[in-house]
């Protein structure tokens, strides 16, 4: 992840390339985005594997809370650059500031490498046997189906709801609602860091206790409830009562998402089969 | 086969949905008003609750995963996939009936090295048996993939994940 990251940083601008900046572009973007398929899912894996079972929604939920505020990083990035450089400081060199910065991450890499065992990935060379021959056709067998469909499902409301909720919403309190909801970058971080960040973990804490599917339902019906009456809450241009709505669906969100990366481990059934794809995404 | 489901599944609906949500959501706003967005949401809630409630139960995965276990596979997994081709609920009477006890006496909370190791082929077998036995009948097929996890044998770190399986929340 941190060299793709880094790489965008490198790439040459349009005016100097043409066309070729927007291939490189894409091919980086895939890059990135296989590392980060790797790299989430290994790290749920590495650190359920290293604690308790009865705890695996507490700590799995750190992972995901750790890669929540990593957005909350990028927004104040942006904010700052934005804030402190000119428009012509920002095309000319600003940009790659932040992505450059990505090589940052690289240290974490080399300490895990060098300081964590990583016997589990040995367990699964030596005992990996005969493999399915063909996952991919197996996935869309007509008895699979509802299984694929579930999966299908299931992720949809944090995929859309997170992106809505803390990506889209900055726009929309800033832009889109008459008259604005004032400092709306400030609304949104805050609430991001209280809501999906800082609370994040405790309904991991949560679904340990009281199941992962109850507390999914009711994260899942609330946001169903009130997300329209939050969202007016929002657009009416009064930044104390924005923060209460997004937090409050951020809650709701959290609740809904902590359980819901570990619901798709139970449905594997074993954390070990989890690493089959990251060991070859990596 | 259920990783890549999950898998597939995880990615196609965060590449539609996570990627169309934004511009939608901004399209709603223009032409319908503040509150609309809201209700686009709830509909995404919506359809992510009918998932969870698609899937296999708790005590269904447990079952699930007991026979997983005590590598007594073959016959039983093969019932739950034929129900869920049929459309009907993933559940079993029969399957209730032959499941094996799990040991919880000893379980430890974690899994250790041995365990892992053990459970890794078991897995691989499992995915094996499964596959292969769907295209046998009931009675043949049982046979055949007993035999086939048999070789992993049930040893007392098995029944102990059995037992760590049935811990599960769900």
């Amino acid at each position: 992840m941190a060299y793709p990251t880094f790489l965008m940083g490198c790439l040459p601008s349009y005016e100097q390339v043409g066309n070729l900046a927007i291939v490189l572009l894409i091919l980086v973007r895939i890059l990135q985005g296989l590392s980060v398929g790797g790299q989430l899912v290994t790290s749920l894996v590495y650190t359920c594997e290293n604690n308790p079972r009865s705890q695996w929604g507490l700590y799995g939920s750190f992972v995901m809370a750790a890669a929540n505020f990593g957005t909350l990083l990028g927004g104040i990035m942006a904010y700052t650059l934005r804030a402190r450089l000119t428009e012509e400081q920002l095309l000319d060199w600003g940009w790659r500031l932040p992505f450059m910065s990505g090589i940052l991450v690289s240290f974490c890499a080399i300490y895990l490498k060098y300081y964590c065992d990583d016997d589990s990935i040995e367990q699964l060379n030596t005992a990996n046997g005969e493999a399915p021959s063909n996952p991919i056709k197996s996935t869309f067998a007509k008895g699979n189906r509802m299984i694929l469909l579930a999966s299908s499902l299931i992720p949809m409301l944090w995929a859309g709801g997170f992106y809505i909720c803390f990506v889209w919403m900055a726009t929309f309190m800033d832009v889109l609602v008459d008259p604005p909801v004032p400092d709306a970058f400030g609304v949104n971080s805050a609430s991001l860091l209280f809501s999906v960040c800082i609370f994040f973990p405790v309904a991991g804490a949560l679904s340990d206790k009281y199941g992962r599917r109850i507390l999914m339902n009711i994260g899942g019906i609330a946001i169903a409830t009130f997300s329209p009456i939050m969202i007016i809450a929002i657009s009416k241009g009064n930044d104390v009562g924005a923060f209460f709505a997004q937090s409050f669906l951020g809650i709701a969100l959290s609740l809904y998402g902590a359980p819901s990366k570990l619901l798709a481990e139970t449905l594997i059934g074993m954390r070990i089969l989890l690493l089959l794809p990251c060991v070859i995404t990596c | 086969m259920r990783l890549t489901s999950v898998s597939i599944g995880y990615n196609v609906s965060h590449a539609i949905v996570g990627g169309a949500s934004p511009a939608l959501a901004t399209y709603l706003v223009d032409k319908y008003g503040n509150s609309s967005p809201g209700y686009m949401v709830s509909i995404i809630a919506v359809f992510s609750l009918v998932g969870l409630y698609l899937i296999p139960n708790a005590s269904q995965l447990e079952e699930m995963a007991e026979f997983d276990a005590t590598a007594g596979i073959g016959i039983e997994i093969v019932e739950p996939a034929l129900r869920l081709e049929s459309g009907l609920s993933f559940h079993n009477r029969d399957v209730e009936e032959t499941r094996a006890e799990p040991d919880l006496g000893d379980m430890d909370h974690r899994y250790s090295g041995a365990a892992g190791a053990r459970s890794t082929g078991n897995i691989l077998m499992r995915e094996n048996s499964r596959d292969s036995v769907v295209s046998y009948d009931d009675e043949d097929g049982g046979d055949d993939t007993s035999d086939d996890g048999m070789s992993f044998g049930a040893s007392d770190a098995e029944s102990t994940d059995s037992g760590l399986m049935r811990e599960e929340m769900l």
